[in-house]
C-alpha cells in the first residue's frame, strides 16, 4: 500500500508531520510553500488479489497470462481470467478490454451519466452564427426556433442550469426572421412602387 | 437531478471549454465542459485520500513585463498629439496595469490535486492558495462528515509509505520540441531583421509588412517563453536577454500602433472634411523603425543564439540533495 504525497514541483515526499497543517508547510527539498489536507481513507488497503500459477496442463489458464490459472470467465466475452485480470465492476466480473470498451462501460455505469450533449448551446450557436453570416439566417433563424421547441425538454447538464440559452436563441432568431420579413416587405413594395 | 450539486469552484475557461467543481450528496463531481457538450468524473468523498496544493513558480517576469508595456503606453498618451491615440493608450495602458494589479491581488498561485486510492487527478479550477481555502471549507466537512478526522501524531495510525524514491527527483526539464522554442524566438528576430534589410536597403516594400507580421510572432513566442521559463529552460543571461527583447519589442508595438493611429485618425479627418487623404505611411517614420529593428535584432538575435548554444554544451549535471 503506498500513498503519494508529493511536492507537486520537486516530487519530495511531504512527511505526515507536516500533514494537516493550517497555514500549510515548507517542502522539505524545494521550500515552497504546500497544504496537504489528508484524510482517513489514506490508510485503505487496495483491493484486489494476485494470479496463481498453472498448476497442470488439464487446467484452463488466463486469456491474457497463459501461465496464470484460469478462476472465472469474463461476463462480458467469456473468455477465462486469472484473479490478476478479473474486474470486480458493479457485481460483473469483467476483464479489463471489457471494461474499457465503451459499450460495456456504459452498461457498467447504468445511471451514471458520464456525458451529456449541451444542445441549448448549440442552438444558441447557430442562432448567432448564421446571423453573423447574413445569408443562411435565412435557414437558421426558423431552424433555431424548430430545434429549441424540439430540445427543450431534453435532459440537459447534470448541474444546475437554466433554459436562457433556449430563450435568446428563440428570440435572436425572431429577430433575424423579422428583419428578413421587413427586407423582402421593402424589396416588394419597391418592385411594385417603379 | 439538477437540484442536488453545490458549487465548490468558479469555471476556470480556456479557449477549448471550461472546468468546474460540484459537490454532491456522496461525491465531488468535475464537469469539464467542451461548449457543446459536457463530461463528468466522479469523486467518491469515502475514497478521496488527500487534497494537496502546492506552489506554483512566480510570474514575476511576467508582470514586470506587463506593467512596463502599460507604462509606456501612458507615456505615450503624453506624446501622442490626437484625441484618439490619448484615449486609445490611455485603455490599452490602464487594461496592462489592471490586468497585473489583479493577477498580484489573488494572490500566491498554486497547483492543485485531488487524490484517491486509484487516481490523482489535477484540479485545474484551483490556481490560487485563496481557491485553495475556498475549496476546502466546504469539501472538508463533507469529506469529514463521511470518513472521520485523521490525527496523524494518534500512535495507532499507519500511515502508508510513498511509491519511489523518498526524496528528490529532479523538475520537470524541456523535452523534445519544447528545448527548440528559445533559438526559435532569436531565429525569428534575425528573419524580421532580414525582412528590414530588403526593405531599408533595397526598398523592398513588402519587407516592412513581413516585419510587422514577424513582431507578431515575436510577442507570441515571448509571451510563452516568459509565461512558462521552466519548461523552456529559460535561465541566466538567456533570461535577462529575454527581458530585454521583450521590452524592445514592447517598444516597437508601441510605436506601430502609435503609427497606425495616427493614419486611422488622418483617414478619418479626410472623411469628415471631404478631402484627399494624405500619404497613409510615414516613410521617413518607416525608415526609422526598420534602421534601429535591425541594429538591436542582430545584436539580440545572434548574442540569443550563441548564448544557448553555449549553455547547450555546458549543460549542468542533476543536482544531489
Amino acid at each position: 500500500v503506498t500513498v503519494e504525497i508529493r511536492c507537486d514541483y520537486c516530487r519530495t515526499e511531504i512527511p505526515p508531520e507536516l500533514w494537516n497543517q493550517e497555514n500549510g508547510a515548507k517542502c522539505p527539498f524545494c521550500r515552497r510553500l504546500v497544504l496537504a489536507q489528508v484524510f482517513p481513507s489514506v490508510q485503505k488497503i487496495i483491493r484486489g488479489s494476485g494470479a496463481e500459477a498453472i498448476g497442470s496442463e488439464s487446467e484452463a489458464s488466463c486469456y491474457y497470462h497463459p501461465q496464470s490459472r484460469a478462476v472465472l470467465a469474463c461476463d462480458s466475452c467469456g473468455r477465462y481470467l486469472c484473479g490478476l485480470c478479473d474486474l470486480d465492476v458493479a457485481g460483473r466480473h469483467l476483464c479489463p478490454n471489457c471494461l474499457h470498451h465503451p459499450e460495456t462501460s456504459r452498461q457498467v455505469a447504468t445511471g451514471l451519466d458520464n456525458r451529456r450533449i449541451m444542445y441549448d448551446s448549440i442552438v444558441l450557436a447557430l442562432a448567432i452564427g448564421g446571423g453573423f453570416l447574413l445569408w443562411p439566417s435565412l435557414i437558421t433563424g426558423p431552424l433555431s426556433i424548430i430545434l429549441a421547441f424540439w430540445f427543450w425538454k431534453r435532459p440537459g447538464s447534470l448541474v444546475p442550469r437554466t433554459r436562457l440559452r433556449f430563450i435568446f436563441a428563440i428570440l435572436i432568431s425572431l429577430v433575424q426572421i423579422v428583419m428578413w420579413f421587413a427586407f423582402f416587405w421593402a424589396l416588394a413594395t419597391q418592385r411594385k412602387g417603379t | 437531478l439538477t437540484g442536488k450539486y453545490r458549487k465548490l469552484t468558479r469555471k476556470k475557461r480556456a479557449i477549448s471549454g471550461s472546468t468546474q467543481l460540484w459537490l454532491g450528496d456522496d461525491h465531488v463531481l468535475m464537469v469539464r465542459s467542451s461548449h457543446f457538450a459536457e463530461e463528468y468524473r466522479r469523486f467518491q468523498l469515502a475514497d478521496i485520500q488527500s487534497v494537496i496544493a502546492c506552489e506554483a513558480p512566480a510570474r514575476t517576469l511576467m508582470q514586470v513585463v506587463l506593467i512596463i508595456f502599460g507604462v509606456l503606453c501612458f507615456l505615450a498618451v503624453f506624446g501622442s498629439g490626437t484625441m484618439f491615440e490619448r484615449v486609445f493608450f490611455s485603455i490599452v495602458g490602464a487594461m496592462f496595469l489592471g490586468a497585473t494589479a489583479y493577477d498580484m491581488l489573488r494572490g500566491p498561485r498554486c497547483r492543485c490535486r485531488l487524490l484517491t486510492e486509484v487516481s490523482t487527478e489535477l484540479l485545474e479550477p484551483v490556481t490560487r492558495f485563496s481557491d485553495y481555502r475556498r475549496l476546502m471549507l466546504q469539501l472538508q466537512p463533507a469529506i469529514e462528515a463521511v470518513q472521520g478526522r485523521l490525527d496523524v501524531s494518534d500512535p495507532n495510525v499507519i500511515i502508508p509509505a510513498a511509491s519511489g524514491p523518498a526524496f528528490y527527483q529532479p523538475p520537470e526539464t524541456p523535452i523534445g520540441a519544447q528545448k527548440y522554442l528559445q533559438p526559435t524566438f532569436y531565429g525569428i528576430l534575425l528573419l524580421t531583421c532580414v525582412a528590414y534589410v530588403l526593405f531599408y536597403f533595397w526598398r523592398y516594400e513588402e519587407g516592412f509588412s513581413i516585419g510587422l507580421s514577424g513582431i507578431g510572432a515575436e510577442v507570441l513566442v515571448a509571451i510563452l517563453l516568459l509565461s512558462m521559463p521552466e519548461r523552456f529552460g529559460v535561465s541566466g543571461v538567456l533570461k535577462t536577454l529575454l527581458i530585454g527583447v521583450s521590452i524592445l519589442v514592447a517598444a516597437d508595438i508601441v510605436s506601430v500602433v502609435s503609427q497606425i493611429s495616427n493614419m486611422v485618425y488622418q483617414v478619418a479627418e479626410a472623411g469628415r472634411t471631404n478631402t484627399k487623404p494624405p500619404v497613409i505611411w510615414d516613410i521617413p517614420w518607416m525608415m526609422t523603425l526598420a534602421k534601429i529593428s535591425i541594429t538591436w535584432r542582430v545584436i539580440a538575435g545572434a548574442t540569443g543564439l550563441i548564448a544557448f548554444w553555449m549553455g547547450r554544451e555546458a549543460a549542468p549535471s542533476q543536482p544531489q540533495p
